[in-house]
């Protein structure tokens, strides 16, 4: 055979820098899927001749997958801060202050970053070593993604590079897509957890707010984590910060908070997490979803909480409805006062009732 | 006195000390486990002062419960320390306290029973009279107005 190599084209610089921030990204189950095919499809190959025109084939047939991949990691670190790259550095070093305690590790992430900015112009500056020694950076880091990147650095640096990769290590080239996938799962949950339990953190010299980091880096899937994270949760100051993230994020939390709060009024377990979710929508505009159906859904749904067993979320059930139906709420207001069992809870609605009622009347 | 970072006006009805249990037990962080907030109070009309700042610059306006131990059942079973919070609402700063000891769940277990003997059960500022007492306090008091969060307006 005369060509016993295949040659992937050249990957922008940038993918590196983005493939070791989504350590910590929102790849998720797209990227485990996108892995999985291009599993499939080397653990085929491998198992045939390796002509050159077969992997120049494979990789016009995948290139399209692969690229995917990597717009799904890249749309996350857009969504990480503004494009400033001093600003997005800030990000990154206050998001890897949070994440990791010990103050090795937070040195050896910072230098990493920096070493990765340098990259920035696809295919100009970047050689095999100066990849290589970013990767060496992140020794002594927590992250397992980093372990793969320096057991398989060779490989990955010829696929960063466009460079041969020999038909014997097609096999390995495969299991290093499917290690960086584990990698980058691992460190996810690490982070998240992380964030999750700093939420509601008021008191202390660690203060300050998690839930824009939580967003930044993680993305929808961040509320959908949260959300079932919070059923259990018995801490007041975490659940008004998970209340908080509901509502500043909203309408992208949307579906997560439509499906969360339909479970739990299905359940009748989860009146605390129904009572956070409940007072958010009191304060999130109703307009911003796109959809009518979601608005209707979530409207059905709020009807549904005002009539459930615990009073607090009757009457934060009430004050949302009031919030988004204005005036068409004083109906199922005036039904829900003629039954309202709670002292408290109708005069709230009365209260409620009269100030709708004067609303119509203007 | 102490009065108990928010609570749960349920957690202290039912008469159950594993409810009330409930809003003893400290905050975690994965291995860090914080001591439980508190602030002294010599009266409930200071008391009610306390949780209206306290919410109001903490939370947006919904009705809030808090609850009051008395001193003496808590220093039987727990240290109190002075642990000041500059960067809150000065009515709040020097009056924080944290009740040492409560990462403990038989003794958080003990205090609830102990406060339910004694019978400590939660006070409920309603959204209204909340929003009254916010409106109340603007005009003079300028760190409320600095600190307040949305939606009290």
């Amino acid at each position: 055979m005369a060509d016993e190599t295949w040659i992937p084209p050249p990957l922008p610089a940038t993918w590196l820098r983005r493939l070791v921030e989504a350590m910590t990204d929102d790849a998720g189950e797209d990227g485990q899927r996108t892995l999985n095919e291009l599993d499939a499809s080397l653990d085929q190959l491998s198992k045939g001749a390796l002509r050159p025109e077969d992997c120049r084939a494979f990789w016009h047939e995948k290139q399209p997958v692969l690229s995917r991949y990597f717009e799904l990691v890249a749309s996350v670190i857009e969504s990480f801060g503004p494009p400033d790259p001093s600003a997005v550095a800030e990000e990154w070093k206050r998001m890897t202050d949070r994440s990791f305690r010990d103050e090795g590790v937070r040195g050896a992430l910072r230098g990493a970053y920096e070493r990765l900015t340098e990259f920035d112009a696809p295919l100009a500056g970047p050689t095999g070593p100066e990849i290589r020694a970013a990767i060496e950076s992140l020794h002594g880091t927590v992250s397992p993604l980093r372990e793969v990147l320096l057991r398989r650095s060779d490989l990955f640096v010829a696929m960063l590079l466009g460079r041969h990769i020999p038909a014997e290590k097609v096999s390995a080239y495969r299991s290093l897509l499917v290690d960086l996938s584990n990698g980058y799962d691992q460190a996810r949950g690490e982070c998240l957890t992380s964030l999750y339990l700093s939420l509601g953190r008021w008191k202390g010299g660690g203060a300050r707010p998690a839930e824009r980091a939580i967003w930044g880096l993680f993305g929808s899937s961040a509320i959908r984590y949260v959300l079932d994270r919070a059923r259990p949760e018995t801490d007041l100051d975490r659940l008004d910060a998970i209340s908080e993230l509901l509502i500043k994020r909203w309408p992208e939390s949307a579906g997560a908070t439509l499906a969360a709060l339909g479970e739990a009024l299905s359940t009748a377990v989860d009146a605390q997490l129904e009572l956070l979710i409940v007072r958010a929508l009191r304060w999130v505009d109703p307009s911003a979803l796109a959809p009518r159906i979601e608005r209707a859904l979530f409207e059905r749904l709020l009807l549904a909480a005002m009539s459930g067993d615990d009073a607090d979320v009757r009457e934060a059930a009430a004050r949302a409805l009031v919030a988004w139906l204005g005036a068409e709420a004083a109906e199922p207001l005036r039904v829900r006062l003629s039954v309202e069992p709670d002292d408290d809870v109708r005069e709230a609605l009365l209260e409620l009732f009269a100030s709708v009622a004067s609303e119509s009347a203007a | 006195m102490w009065l108990l970072r928010i609570a749960r006006r349920g957690n202290w009805s039912s008469g159950s000390a594993a409810d009330a249990a409930k809003d003893l037990e400290p905050r975690r962080e994965a291995v860090i486990v914080e001591d439980v907030s508190v602030f002294r109070v010599e009266s409930e009309r200071e008391a009610a002062d306390v949780a209206t700042v306290r919410v109001a610059t903490q939370r947006r306006p919904s009705a809030v419960d808090y609850v009051l131990l008395p001193d003496d059942v808590v220093r039987a079973l727990c240290e109190v320390a002075h642990r000041p919070q500059p960067a809150s609402h000065p009515l709040l700063a020097d009056r924080h306290y944290e009740i040492l000891g409560l990462a403990d769940a038989a003794r958080v277990r003990c205090l609830a029973e102990r406060l339910l003997e004694v019978g400590v059960t939660a006070t409920r500022i309603k959204e209204r009279d909340l929003r009254d007492a916010v409106l109340a306090r603007l005009d003079s008091d300028p760190d409320l107005l600095r600190l307040l969060k949305p939606g009290w307006q």
